[in-house]
C-alpha cells in the first residue's frame, strides 16, 4: 500500500508531533508514504481570502507533482486536504483553467494524484481488523472524544465525508486500538480556527465550549486531526479541569507501540503525561 | 464597505445566523448581512471558514464564495495576520514565517531530521504566465 505524501507546512513546523506520528503510524501499519518531491504550501487561509487564482494554483502544483507519481496524494492536514480537493476539482471541471495550469505547470491533467485525507486512507484502504491485529498496547479504559472540526467534513457535498453532522471514521479507528470513543455533541463544532490570530477572545469561547462538552461526556482527552484545532483547544481552553488534546495519530501510535512519541509530549500545552502514566501507557 | 449584491435566492430566513459560531459568541459575520441586507455592523473578516451557514442554507447559496469575493474586493481592510501570511506566500512561497535556520533549530530540538523549505519564488512564478515553472 503506497501513497504520495503531502505533509504540508504545519506538520513540518508548528505541529511536528502530528507529522512525526503520522509517519510513524503509517510505517507501523505497513502504509508506505513517499513524500512528494518539491511540494509547496497550499496557500493556507490567506491565499483564498486575497487571491483566488493563487489559492487554486498553489495546490494545483502539488496535484501535478503527485500525478507524476501515479499514487493517491495523502495528507493529514484538513486545510491542505481541502485546498488540494478544490484545486483538483477546478482542474477537472474548468477547462479554461485546466489549459492555463497545464501550460504554466507543463503537465497534462489526467486525474491521477487524487487528494485524500489520512483518516480516509486508514479507514477505507485498511480494515479495522488489520489495525486491531497490529495493536501491542490497547488503550483500554481511555475515554476519548473524537473531534473532527469543520474543514475535514464540510461542506459535505465537497469533501464526501461519511456524515458531516455525526462522522464516525476517527471514532472507529480509536476503538480499533482499544480506546472508548465517547458519544458527544461537539465533534463537528468550530474551534475558531484562524481567528486565533486576530480575535483570540472568540477562539477562547468556542474552544472552551468544545472542551467542556468533552468533559461533560466523561472524556479523559480529545483526539483531533487538525493542527490549528489542536493548538486552539490545547492552549485556549478555560475549563474546570485541563484536558489533554492529542492528534489521533499520537493515540494510535501509543497503541501500535511506535517509539519516539514520548520525546514530544512536552510540546503539548496541557501535559498529557500525567494521564498517560496514570493509565499505564507511559512508564 | 462597498456591499456586493444581496443574493436573489436568499429568503432571509436567518438559519445561517443561528448556526454561525461567531454569532453564537456575539460577533457579527457575513450571515448578519444575509439576514439583513441593510446591516452595517458586520465584518467579512470575522469568519472561521466552518461552512455551517452554507450547509444550513435552504437556498443553496454559496455564502462562503460571496464572502471570499467580498474579502478580495476589500483586501486593504484585511487583518494583519492575513496580510502578513499572504505577503509571505508571495515572497517565500509559504504562509508560515519561518526561516530555514529557525526550522532546523526547532526540529533538532525535537530530535527530528532537518527538512528543506519549499521553493521560495513558487507563488510569483505561478502568477506569471510563462511556461514550465515546475
Amino acid at each position: 500500500m503506497k501513497y504520495s505524501y503531502y505533509p504540508g507546512c504545519t506538520a513540518k513546523t508548528t505541529s511536528v508531533e502530528f507529522g512525526f506520528s503520522t509517519e510513524a503510524v503509517c510505517e507501523a501499519l505497513g502504509v508506505e508514504l513517499v513524500e512528494l518531491e518539491d511540494w509547496s504550501c497550499c496557500g493556507a487561509s490567506s491565499a483564498h481570502s486575497l487571491n483566488h487564482e493563487l489559492s487554486l494554483a498553489l495546490p494545483a502544483r502539488n496535484v501535478a507533482l503527485a500525478q507524476d507519481t501515479h499514487l493517491d496524494l495523502v495528507t493529514s492536514c484538513p486545510a491542505c486536504y481541502q485546498n488540494s480537493l478544490k484545486a483538483d476539482r477546478a482542474l477537472r471541471e474548468d477547462e479554461a483553467w485546466r489549459r492555463k495550469m497545464e501550460e504554466t505547470l507543463d503537465f497534462r491533467y489526467n486525474g491521477e494524484g487524487e487528494p485524500r485525507h489520512l483518516l480516509d486512507v486508514l479507514s477505507h484502504d485498511l480494515s479495522l481488523d488489520e489495525i486491531r491485529a497490529r495493536v501491542v498496547k490497547p488503550l483500554k479504559g481511555l475515554k476519548v472524544a473524537a473531534y473532527y472540526g469543520c474543514v475535514l467534513v464540510r461542506p459535505p457535498e465537497f469533501t464526501g465525508w461519511d456524515d458531516a453532522e455525526h462522522p464516525m471514521t476517527m471514532d472507529r479507528l480509536l476503538e480499533a486500538v482499544g480506546a472508548e470513543a465517547v458519544d458527544w455533541s461537539y465533534k463537528v463544532d468550530c474551534c475558531g480556527a484562524s481567528l486565533t490570530l486576530s480575535r483570540g477572545e472568540i477562539v477562547t469561547k468556542l474552544s472552551s465550549r468544545i472542551v467542556n462538552g468533552a468533559i461533560e461526556a466523561g472524556a479523559d482527552c480529545i483526539a483531533t486531526a487538525c493542527g490549528i484545532c489542536q493548538i486552539n483547544l490545547d492552549t485556549r481552553q478555560k475549563c474546570e479541569r485541563e484536558v489533554p488534546i492529542f492528534y489521533f495519530t499520537e493515540l494510535m501510535g501509543i497503541a501500535l507501540g511506535v517509539s519516539g512519541l514520548e520525546k514530544m509530549w512536552g510540546k503539548h500545552g496541557v501535559d498529557p503525561r500525567p494521564l498517560l502514566r496514570e493509565r499505564g501507557f507511559l512508564a | 464597505m462597498t456591499a456586493l449584491a444581496h443574493p436573489q435566492e436568499c429568503l432571509q430566513c436567518g438559519l445561517c445566523v443561528t448556526v454561525c459560531p461567531v454569532e453564537m459568541v456575539g460577533g457579527h459575520a457575513i450571515v448578519t448581512f444575509m439576514a439583513d441586507p441593510t446591516a452595517t455592523d458586520f465584518s467579512v473578516w470575522l469568519c472561521t471558514s466552518c461552512w455551517r451557514c452554507q450547509e444550513s442554507c435552504p437556498g443553496g447559496i454559496d455564502i462562503y464564495g460571496l464572502m471570499m469575493a467580498w474579502r478580495r474586493q476589500e483586501s486593504d481592510t484585511a487583518p494583519e495576520g492575513y496580510r502578513v501570511a499572504f505577503e509571505h506566500i508571495l515572497a517565500h512561497g509559504q504562509a508560515m514565517a519561518v526561516s530555514q535556520e529557525e526550522l532546523d533549530q526547532m526540529r533538532a530540538a525535537w530530535g527530528l531530521e532537518p527538512v528543506r523549505l519549499p521553493p521560495p519564488d513558487v507563488a510569483r512564478r505561478l502568477l506569471t504566465p510563462s511556461p514550465a515553472v515546475r
